[in-house]
């Protein structure tokens, strides 16, 4: 093969690689070796090397132990109600039951709207004085609760706005995995009289789980970095029982300027949904 | 003769312009030159927007004033500050931002406009300013570095109906008056609360805590940069906003969730019956389109603590603003002359009467002004008389993030006050440290 020909590929390949580099790569690195460095925004001239100082910093600390679990625990409770949610809605949608059509442009609805105005709209839904969840609770006997302003509560407000959300993705992505299981499977499943439930574990989950994985894979990301639902609706609070890490890399890197910590943070809550990411693609056998 | 005519009139003519021109250079002297400046957004930054073509006229510069929300206002500064990028010729910062910008060289002071009497349209006149709004967001080592704007103060608010109906007759003049009152004014049904404070978290909750702590005789720091929140005072300050919470329960159970907007919809919903607020919402307040308690509302002074000699010492938090000089503005002295022209007595008059927060002695005290807002000589006496700032550091957001965290942990029961307060110690200690201010 001639060397022009050997090198033609790497040219056509070049912008691309480039911009991924510009975009992808090289902010990585910048935000790795930030994290060394103690500095405030406005004083980048006084940039000091502190080794892994700040990253001593955040593990010593016990707010970030607590803003780890607390995490980790909207993680895991977003993705597992969304999923089994979306799964459920999922199948009965496949049965193409009258005004499955209708309801399809409805379920949509909550997925195309601006993340910011639904934590607005349901800011003012939890609200304890004029929120309507506290009016219909109120119609039921039940006194108003305080779905922000109690520790006990606010995560699970968050979390629940979260799933209102997501949970149409959720929907579409196992709804095409779905459509794409032959239906011969099933008329012979129903020739050796296999039960509903026989069919789903036995045919219909085996045959979706690339899809199951991918869906998990993507929820976990989106998670694992969505700050704007807590930014909006709770602020971290009531004191720091929502502050979930991407939330405490925002307050570090627009609130206090202080971009070593924020880039150390930011590369910790990196490698964690690294390694989940990484495991889940392992054990669904998804291929990128 | 008919030559000598036309070239007498072409001489005059070329006079007359050149006489012209230099008649419009000196009346427009900063012809040619266009600044940018960003301004919070609110009835203080439309009015700034619409006063600006009229120095425009005057001067021959354009001035580009960019109205931002306030985390838009911010981040944009820095940015522009940590690159020197010199996209704005001017900041708009709030009091406690002025010294990180003044560390970091990101603003230059104002002495060496002013003895270059560079405005050929007004005189600076600092005396007509409270001296602790000059102070906290202008003076510092012997120079200004800010043109004080927008002299904010928390006057507290009280429903004049909703006190009849209580039999009460005046405002409180003490904390444990407010708490008092507040009870009557409180309805079982939880359908009326009798106060609403600020208590979210951040500077919210920050604020609210130093009004208590410094009305106790307490505050953050004492000279040397020692953190004395942990000190009988400070216990005072936060075990007496927890118990508006949880002991008297005279504030609504979510305060904690309170921020300018939740206590602004509470006093004209009718919901609370009187809040420590700054004045800059009144106009809200008094919208008859926008408030059901339009006319209704009075406006004093906070409470205090009442003295051995029966007088009533009241402090509370200073709010204001300034304009500082960006070192990256490649029109420093153009942009100092529109500023001081901005804040000169009449057009301070005049954007008071647009619906901005007036800053100077003179302008709340104007008869103009007094006839539209009635309550801007409590103000300028706030300002004068009550107002102290929070502390001016050069970490102060990083700071102010921390403490109100901790404080919030209180007031949620996510740790105790005794627990809140060692820790908060332990911070603001090490944050001193950090920054050279304290051994």
């Amino acid at each position: 093969m001639s060397a022009h020909k050997k090198t033609f590929p790497y040219l056509l390949l070049a912008p691309a690689l480039i911009l991924i580099i510009a975009v992808s790569i090289y902010p990585l690195f910048y935000l790795f070796t930030s994290s060394f460095y103690d500095f405030v925004l406005i004083r980048q001239a006084e940039k000091t090397f502190v080794g892994l100082g700040n990253y001593w910093k955040l593990i010593s600390n016990r707010d970030f132990w607590y803003s780890f679990f607390i995490t980790l625990e909207y993680v895991v409770a977003s993705t597992v109600i969304t999923f089994l949610l979306g799964l459920g809605m999922a199948l009965i949608l496949n049965k193409n039951l009258p005004l499955t059509k209708l309801f399809r442009s409805i379920y949509l609805l909550p997925m195309v709207a601006t993340p910011v105005i639904v934590a607005l709209t349901w800011r003012n839904i939890w609200n304890y004085h004029y929120g309507i969840v506290n009016f219909f609770l109120g119609k039921l006997g039940i006194a108003p609760l305080l779905w922000l302003a109690k520790t006990e509560l606010a995560l699970i407000s968050i979390i629940i706005t979260d799933v209102w959300q997501w949970t149409p993705f959720v929907i579409i992505v196992l709804g095409a995995g779905l459509a794409a299981v032959p239906a011969e499977l099933y008329d012979a499943a129903k020739v050796d009289g296999c039960s509903a439930w026989q069919g789903f574990w036995h045919i219909t989950f085996p045959s979706i789980q690339a899809v199951v994985g991918l869906t998990l894979v993507i929820r976990i990301m989106d998670l694992f970095r969505n700050a704007d639902l807590v930014y909006v609706i709770t602020a971290g609070g009531p004191g720091i029982a929502t502050e979930v890490l991407a939330y405490s890399v925002f307050k570090k890197a627009f609130v206090s300027f202080q971009i070593g910590e924020a880039a150390a943070l930011s590369f910790i809550l990196v490698i964690i949904s690294t390694v989940v990411v990484s495991t889940l693609i392992k054990r669904f056998e998804i291929h990128i | 003769m008919r030559k000598h005519t036309i070239t007498m009139l072409m001489s005059f003519l070329i006079v007359a312009f050149v006489f012209s021109t230099v008649a419009v250079a000196a009346e427009q002297p900063f012809k040619g030159v266009e600044i940018n400046i960003p301004v919070l957004a609110g009835p203080s930054g439309e009015a700034v927007k619409k006063l600006a073509p009229e120095f425009e006229k005057l001067s021959g510069m354009k001035v580009n004033i960019e109205i931002l929300s306030h985390d838009e206002l911010w981040k944009k500064m820095e940015l522009d500050a940590a690159s020197k990028a010199g996209n704005f010729d001017a900041y708009h910062l709030n009091y406690f931002k002025v010294d990180e910008y003044r560390t970091s060289g990101a603003i230059i002071p104002l002495n060496q406009f002013i003895k270059a009497d560079v405005s050929p349209y007004s005189d600076p006149l600092w005396d007509d300013y409270a001296k602790t709004l000059i102070d906290a967001v202008s003076a510092r080592e012997g120079d200004y570095w800010a043109i004080p704007h927008m002299g904010d103060t928390r006057l507290l608010w009280y429903n004049k109906e909703l006190f009849q109906q209580a039999g009460l007759t005046k405002a409180p003049d003490t904390w444990e008056e407010l708490v008092e009152y507040s009870k009557k004014l409180t309805k079982p049904d939880g359908s009326q609360y009798g106060l609403g404070v600020e208590f979210q978290k951040y500077i919210y909750v920050l604020d609210m805590f130093h009004a208590y702590l410094v009305s106790v005789g307490g505050d953050f720091f004492d000279k040397n940069w020692n953190s004395t929140m942990n000190t009988p005072e400070g216990k005072k300050a936060l075990q007496f906003m927890y118990d508006l919470i949880h002991t008297s329960k005279v504030v609504p159970p979510d305060v904690v969730n309170w921020g300018h907007t939740e206590l602004t919809n509470g006093i004209v919903t009718g919901y609370v019956a009187m809040c420590p607020q700054w004045h800059v919402f009144i106009p809200q307040a008094e919208d008859p389109s926008a408030s059901k308690v339009a006319g209704k509302l009075g406006y004093a002074l906070v409470p205090g603590v009442k003295q051995a000699d029966g007088s009533i010492r009241r402090r509370d938090s200073l709010g204001t603003w300034g304009f500082a000089i960006s070192s990256a503005s490649k029109h420093p002295k153009e942009t100092y002359a529109f500023l001081e022209w901005l804040k000169s007595p009449e057009i301070d008059v005049q954007y008071a009467l647009m619906g901005g927060t007036a800053t100077r002695v003179s302008t709340n005290n104007d008869p103009r002004v007094v006839k539209q807002i009635p309550y801007a000589p409590v103000v300028a006496q706030s300002l004068s008389e009550v107002t102290l700032p929070l502390p001016i550091i050069p970490n102060f957001t990083e700071w102010a993030d921390a403490i109100g965290t901790e404080i919030h942990k209180a007031l949620v029961k996510q740790a105790t006050i005794d627990e809140v307060l060692v820790n908060a110690e332990k911070i603001s200690n090490e944050m001193m440290r950090k920054i050279g201010y304290r051994k």
